[in-house]
């Protein structure tokens, strides 16, 4: 039995119970159902709503405030610009200001009319990154999750549909995988590619290494789900009477077993966009992320990392902060809300 | 039952083996020039870079030389430090890993202190107001990347009401006595930061089992029988709730050390995590070695023990296979 959001916002279950009598009654498809059901809960709505706002803060946000990526331009003012210069075969990143105007880049800038949450210590807008920042921190879970479920998903059918030794192995393997300290390992990557970067030149692109990395050790958890839940699934009678029907395995597996499968993981994929986020902002904060110029709400929190922009700049570190507990709150409570609405045995 | 524990010992080893082989995979993608950086630098001699780097096996590839490693982790030999030209072991089995392991063990105290009692009211008092707004405050320390707590409690209770130090250790030029309260007033936050973060999962632990448990037929034989509440929820229902609790705190404490590295960074302790953040800034193979080992054997040992403990705490389990 797991905690169910609908226990939060709902009406007593006796209730719950007739409407869902009653909606069975009316003839509504399954479908229909489920989002009856998923659109029922407050918190599920909030969640999706914090969620909207904050994609559209930073894909559209940059438009409507015209607010280019700060790392290149700085608005009004200054205009930024980053290259490669070789020397004696390094390459070193070099950031050149261009001045615009006669008054001089605005370091440690008070929030003013045209910079709304002031500029930090590079003289960068902190709203603009603020939504600049938004597109990298809030799609990167995507990748992470995308990738450790569908290992997850091929490892643990393999394992639960031809079991065997075919099983034990793919199982010991889970379980070397859930044993490896994540973090630590993560940190051994970054400072690899960190001190690899003059080699590779890969630039930002290391964050998705991370992330690939981090879902290469984290679908354990999925491989097990999908194992548990296709040995369950196996046992009962509609997959009996699949089986007496003689169906083609690939039709029982992709009309009977996977349907059924389908909730579970989308719930647990959404839980985990909200880890993942957590991780991406982590690696940022500690420096082996993305790398400082580019804005993430991770990196942007680290300026806690200085006691004196800690005390005296708030604006620069509290709004990136709060987006991301708002943002994995929001898919948490999303995730939980799907769970109710899908999986009906799994509600209290 | 001793086969059962020799067939788990030997799962046990097969897992070190395979989290050290992918620990050592990843530290050799690192670049190898550290040690004779340090040669170089004249911070040590030519023999015992040579013994270093055979002993590293960095001669082999992957496979070969993470068993040359094993073979002489296996003699008791972890190497130097590459960062602090100190042996391995007595790096992480200093002072430093007596701070981590106080703060994660008065850590652990106290949430459970807080998250028990309050896990059962809340599955106790299921669907009350109660419940609500314990079970919103669990949803939200859930999803609090620990550095920005940390940041927030240091900014309302050191920056703004100044009850704390904001970061280090303890204060410079004190008598001993109030050199131990000073260390005592500057863990304070960080024990606060570790409490809260943790405590979102255990509370939401023990709701969800009791929950389950209070529903169960000999609950109901309780009441009926005529038992109070109190004897009921704390007698009847707590006692089985404690069984699924022994594995949940086995794979809480690994996590709670590699969470030590981003607290100790941010509060500048000396910790055991702090070390091993500067190892890997340093590309400190050995150190980063060791560690990991330390903390897979943790893992794999806490889980083995608590599915033991299984057993012993819950007669109706038996062991099969």
């Amino acid at each position: 039995m797991e905690l169910t959001l609908n226990q939060l916002n709902n009406e007593p279950e006796k209730v719950e119970k007739e409407e869902e009598q009653q909606d069975v009654v009316r003839g509504l498809s399954p479908g229909r159902i489920v989002l009856r059901r998923f659109f029922k809960s407050k918190l599920t709505i909030g969640g999706l709503v914090v969620l909207a706002t904050l994609f559209l803060f930073s894909f559209l946000g940059p438009v409507i405030f015209n607010a280019p990526d700060p790392t290149i331009t700085q608005t009004g003012e200054f205009y930024f610009q980053s290259f490669w210069v070789n020397i004696e075969a390094v390459s070193i990143r070099v950031f050149q200001r261009f001045p615009e105007s006669q008054y001089g880049p605005i370091h440690y800038g008070n929030p003013s009319s045209q910079n709304w949450f002031g500029t930090d210590s590079s003289a960068f807008d902190v709203f603009s990154r603020l939504m600049h920042g938004g597109r990298i921190s809030l799609t990167i879970g995507f990748v992470s999750v995308f990738i450790s479920t569908t290992l997850g998903l091929i490892l643990g059918a393999l394992s639960g549909l031809i079991g065997k030794w075919v099983d034990h192995v793919i199982m010991r393997l889970a379980d070397v995988f859930s044993s490896v300290p994540g973090l630590p390992l993560l940190l051994i990557i970054g400072a690899a590619l960190n001190m690899l970067e003059e080699e590779l030149g890969i630039g930002n692109a290391r964050i998705f290494i991370l992330m690939g990395v981090m879902a290469f050790l984290g679908w354990a958890g999925m491989a097990r789900l999908v194992r548990g839940q296709i040995l369950m699934l196996r046992e009962q009678e509609f997959m009996t009477a699949a089986e007496a029907m003689g169906f083609s395995n690939t039709r029982k597996i992709v009309k009977h077993l996977i349907p059924n499968i389908m909730p579970q993981i989308i719930v647990s994929m959404t839980l985990g966009l909200g880890g993942a986020m957590l991780a991406e902002a982590s690696l940022s904060f500690l420096g082996i992320g993305v790398l400082a110029p580019t804005a993430t709400w991770g990196t942007m929190v680290s300026a806690v990392n200085s006691l004196y922009h800690l005390e005296n700049y708030p604006l620069w570190w509290l709004p990136a902060g709060l987006m991301i507990l708002a943002s994995v709150m929001s898919f948490n409570f999303v995730g939980d809300g799907l769970r109710d609405a899908m999986d009906p045995r799994a509600r209290r | 039952m001793l086969k059962y524990i020799i067939k788990r010992v030997i799962f046990g080893i097969i897992i070190l083996l395979g989290v050290g082989l992918i620990t050592y995979a990843a530290l050799r993608l690192m670049p190898t020039d550290f040690l004779y950086e340090q040669y170089r630098l004249g911070h040590i001699t030519w023999e015992t870079y040579q013994e270093m780097y055979y002993g590293l096996g960095f001669n082999h590839g992957v496979f070969g030389g993470f068993f040359v490693w094993l073979g002489s982790a296996f003699q008791g030999n972890f190497g130097l430090s590459f960062f602090t030209n100190r042996p391995v072991m007595e790096e992480i089995f200093s002072p430093r890993m007596g701070i981590t392991v106080m703060i994660v063990i008065i850590s652990m105290i106290f949430q459970l202190a807080i998250a028990i009692p309050l896990g059962i009211t809340s599955a106790v008092n299921q669907y009350s107001k109660r419940d609500y707004s314990i079970t919103f405050i669990v949803m939200m320390l859930f999803s609090f990347p620990s550095f920005f707590l940390a940041a927030l409690l240091v900014m309302v209770f050191a920056v703004w009401l100044g009850w704390f130090p904001t970061q280090g250790m303890f204060a410079l030029g004190l008598s001993p006595a109030a050199t131990f309260f000073s260390r005592i007033h500057h863990l304070i936050l960080p024990i606060m930061t570790v409490v809260l973060i943790s405590l979102g999962g255990t509370l939401r632990f023990t709701r969800m089992n009791t929950l389950e448990v209070l529903s169960a037929d000999y609950i109901r034989t309780a009441r009926a029988k005529g038992c109070s509440e109190r004897v009921v929820v704390y007698k009847h229902a707590f006692r089985n709730t404690l069984v699924p609790f022994v594995t949940s705190m086995a794979t809480l404490l690994p996590g709670l050390f590699s969470g030590s590295i981003i607290l100790e960074q941010f509060f500048a302790i000396e910790g055991l995590g702090n070390l091993v953040f500067m190892a890997t800034r340093h590309g400190d193979v050995p150190l980063m070695m060791a560690y990991n080992m330390f903390l897979a054997i943790l893992t794999v040992v806490s889980v083995t023990l608590a599915d033991l403990m299984y057993a012993v705490v819950d007669p109706r389990i038996k062991i099969t296979k």
